[in-house]
């Protein structure tokens, strides 16, 4: 029996009630392995046709077998869903403890399947799962739901919850855990708020932590990982490094002086003062603490406190996308005003990247006079964004159109071009035109436009593993192929994407061959995350994202950028996707009965 | 004054390995540099251009990326120089990979140490050394210079570039 697993998962079906457990196929382990891979193989079982808010969409919360071990970086969790707001498989991650808990609770996993009539929670403990009557939690905040259930249930336990954005089927809500960690992206709060799960309590205690298989070979492995991640030259250096310090952060003055910040909705690509809502500035005028995840010496969660009206509001995490998104994106850089956006945005249980991009894209929509209603903004109204964003949770006048995502809403006002958005999800905080890669990377992630599925900008702006020029398209593709299946991997682990700072292949495969308790190459983890992009691909064809689907918003490949670093820049597409392509082994984006038989995922989909 | 951090065969060609050259932009530093040691003119320069061969960093920048030989520089600049690689050999920079973690690879694949920065696996010797870092606004990213070199580079280089494969997010 391979370690690192529970060998236990809970199918709950919500409307009628009943739970079930199971041991994970020990091949789907090894094909792929845990986190995303695994969770995207049950809701590629489940079905691409399904309606993502229906009772027979599956909703995964799923852990990896580093999960609450000693591996450094591994507190993290995937939700894996259909998306409602794309229509393509998702899967988005978490922070914290949850993971970990997860795992001590005795589960690799939970699949949520059907409907409940009334508001439910679940709770995880002692390897069960129980159903509870969760209808005084309904319309609560998510930090309200934290502490209830953390009266309920005791300090120990972690609380995972959707705000009243989920329950509202808001297309772009998520879940918030009690250490503010989101699953942020792709609307699978909504998914839960379909189902009436309010929220998941998950109890554990850490003398359930799996021991690996071969102690000696995890020694090595574990000693080797610690310290590259320790060396004091790494960015991830506690209390040296810049990710350490200054937290993701760190790269809102980079990228501004690159021109590769997408502002006013991408009509500019840097903005004047961005100094003000940079992690430098954060961490000398607004900072609180440095937090941490499960197992992690490197602690880039910045905790804050905000001013607003006299108030005083502390929160985590000042993240650099969350601070672009709110801050830049909507045309202002108000230190206080856009931390108190994100505070909201976690408050109602709402994605902050998605959620800026529907502010920013109803401000270019009033000053285009595309959408003339009394509620419309314009770029740098900061308090008119609060009222949208509170708008958009609770379905209010415009925010209930935004609420089905800038996407819908750009569409649905007959001006589908300014929304930035690549299969209905909507860019992060790197503008393509200053990032070339990241053209091909938004264009080809098989969850929407993306940051996360290859970080380019790791090789493009700080020289990992080696540096290309952020201005040349060439040996982008082949880039974004390593990025993807590296990324894959490791997400199904489930180790923080941060880790891949400090660590590569060979000290993945040593720490989960110590686990599993059997050898695993560099070159297999590589192949392992391989067949997940490529299963995911598989899955997006069949439900009607084939030929074509891989596209960029029209502004990134016709309007040139406008700022230094990138001046008169256009992103070029095309040359790119045809690298990528040739690299995977697809036709048009389409993945090919060889390709699917090659990595094995044919036959085994056919058992 | 701007320093000069030089790598493989331009050490053994001037004889050290980090001096420092007066000048306000990459152009002057090199044009000072070749008074000093003629015989790097060659290796430096087709013409007044700057050689297609040889790559010069400042701050782990190419500077074909900036402004080339024009590329201004302050006092307490970096520059480093690398020779274009002898024959069929491969070389390249890699970011984020200690230097002490390669040495554990190559040792744990079978490699011998013969000098500071000096390898031999079977068919094959490695060469590295650290160069100066990438710096970004706060941010500063280790680069390890890799060469590798004999009628195996190319297996070698492979599982090295597979090894230092790193991403982020
Ligand atoms: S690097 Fe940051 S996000 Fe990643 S595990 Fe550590 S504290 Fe959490």
């Amino acid at each position: 029996m391979l370690g690192g697993y529970a060998h236990r998962i809970a199918r709950i079906d919500l409307t009628s009630g009943k739970v079930e457990y199971f041991a994970p196929d020990p091949k789907d382990l090894e094909m792929y392995v845990g986190g995303r891979g695994l969770g995207v193989k049950y809701v590629f079982e489940n079905g691409p046709q399904v309606d993502p808010l229906g009772p027979e969409n599956l909703l995964c919360i799923m852990n990896g077998p580093l999960s609450g071990t000693r591996a450094k970086m591994s507190g993290r969790l995937a939700v894996v869903t259909k998306s409602p707001l794309t229509g393509t498989v998702t899967d988005s991650h978490m922070g914290g403890w949850t993971a970990a808990k997860l795992k001590w609770a005795g589960f690799d996993g939970l699949l949520i399947k059907g409907a409940s009539e009334k508001p439910v929670y679940l709770l995880v403990k002692d390897g069960e799962v129980s159903i509870h009557d969760a209808s005084d939690l309904w319309g609560k905040t998510t930090h309200e739901v934290h502490r209830l259930l953390q009266e309920r249930h005791g300090k120990e336990a972690d609380v995972m919850a959707i705000g009243p954005a989920g329950e509202n089927l808001v297309r772009f809500a998520n879940w918030l855990n009690n250490d503010e960690r989101a699953a942020g992206r792709g609307g699978t709060g909504a998914v839960a708020g379909s189902k009436k799960l309010k929220a998941i309590v998950v109890v554990g205690k850490q003398d359930k932590m799996p021991q690996p298989k071969d102690p000696e070979l995890w020694k090595e492995a574990d000693r080797l990982a610690s310290a590259t991640i320790n060396d004091p030259k790494n960015v991830t250096a506690p209390k040296k490094g810049g990710l350490s310090l200054y937290g993701t952060n760190v790269l809102m003055n980079i990228t501004n002086v690159m021109g590769a910040l997408p502002t006013y909705n991408a009509q500019h690509t840097c903005i004047e003062g961005a100094e003000k809502i940079s992690g430098e500035y954060i961490r000398e005028h607004r900072l609180i603490k440095d937090n941490t995840c499960h197992a992690c010496p490197v602690a880039c969660k910045k905790m804050v406190e905000v001013h607003i009206n006299g108030k005083t509001i502390r929160f985590e995490s000042y993240e650099y996308e969350s601070a672009w998104a709110l801050g830049a994106h909507a045309g202002h850089t108000d230190t206080d005003w856009t931390g108190y956006a994100i505070y909201l945005c976690n408050a109602f249980g709402m994605d902050t990247i998605e959620a800026g991009n529907a502010i920013a894209v109803l401000m270019e929509a009033t000053e285009k006079g595309y959408y003339q209603g009394e509620d419309g903004i314009r770029f740098g109204d900061k308090e008119g964004e609060i009222r949208i964003l509170e708008a958009i949770a609770y379905r209010k006048g415009v925010g209930d159109m935004l609420a089905e995502g800038p996407a819908r809403f750009a569409k649905a006002i007959g001006h589908p071009e300014i929304a930035l958005e690549v299969k209905g999800q909507s860019i992060p905080a790197y503008d393509p035109r200053g990032l070339k890669g990241m053209g091909i990377a938004y264009a080809t992630s098989n969850r929407g436009a993306c940051h996360l599925r290859a970080y380019t900008p790791a090789s493009e702006i700080l020289g990992v593993p080696y540096k290309t020029d952020p201005l040349a398209w060439e040996g982008k593709g082949k880039l974004t192929k390593l990025f993807q299946d590296l990324s894959a991997f490791t997400d199904s682990l489930d180790l923080c994407k941060f880790s891949q700072f400090a660590e590569g292949p060979e000290e993945y495969a040593k720490q989960l061959a110590a686990y599993w308790g059997r050898p695993v190459s560099p070159e297999e983890i590589l192949k392992i995350g391989e067949r997940i992009y490529n299963l995911e691909r598989y899955y997006n064809n069949l439900a009607g994202w084939a030929e074509g689907s891989d596209y960029l918003p029209k502004r990134f490949l016709e309007e040139p950028s406008d700022c230094a670093g990138s001046k008169g820049q256009r992103t070029e597409l095309d040359l790119m996707l045809e690298e990528y392509y040739r690299e995977r082994g697809w036709e048009k984006g389409v993945v090919p009965p060889a390709k699917l038989q090659e990595l094995g995922i044919l036959s085994q989909a056919a058992d | 004054m701007p320093k000069v951090n030089l790598y493989a065969t331009f050490r053994d060609l001037t004889g050290t390995s980090q001096l420092q050259v007066e000048g306000r932009t990459v152009g002057e530093v090199l044009a000072n540099l070749v008074r000093r040691y003629p015989q790097m003119r060659e290796e430096l320069f087709e013409g007044e251009a700057l050689a297609e061969r040889v790559s010069v960093f400042l701050e782990g920048r190419d500077v074909r990326y900036l402004e080339g030989l024009s590329t201004p520089l302050a006092p307490e600049a970096t520059l480093d120089l690398f020779p274009p690689v002898a024959g069929g050999g491969l070389e390249g920079r890699f970011g984020a990979l200690p230097p002490w973690l390669l040495e554990h690879y190559l040792t744990e694949w079978g490699g011998r140490k013969l000098a500071d920065g000096t390898y031999t696996l079977p068919g094959a010797r490695v060469r590295f050394a650290e160069a100066a870092p990438l710096a970004v606004g706060s941010l500063s990213i280790p680069q390890l210079w890799v060469e590798v070199e004999g009628e195996e580079a190319g297996a070698w280089w492979k599982r090295i570039v597979l090894a230092a494969s790193r991403g982020g997010g």
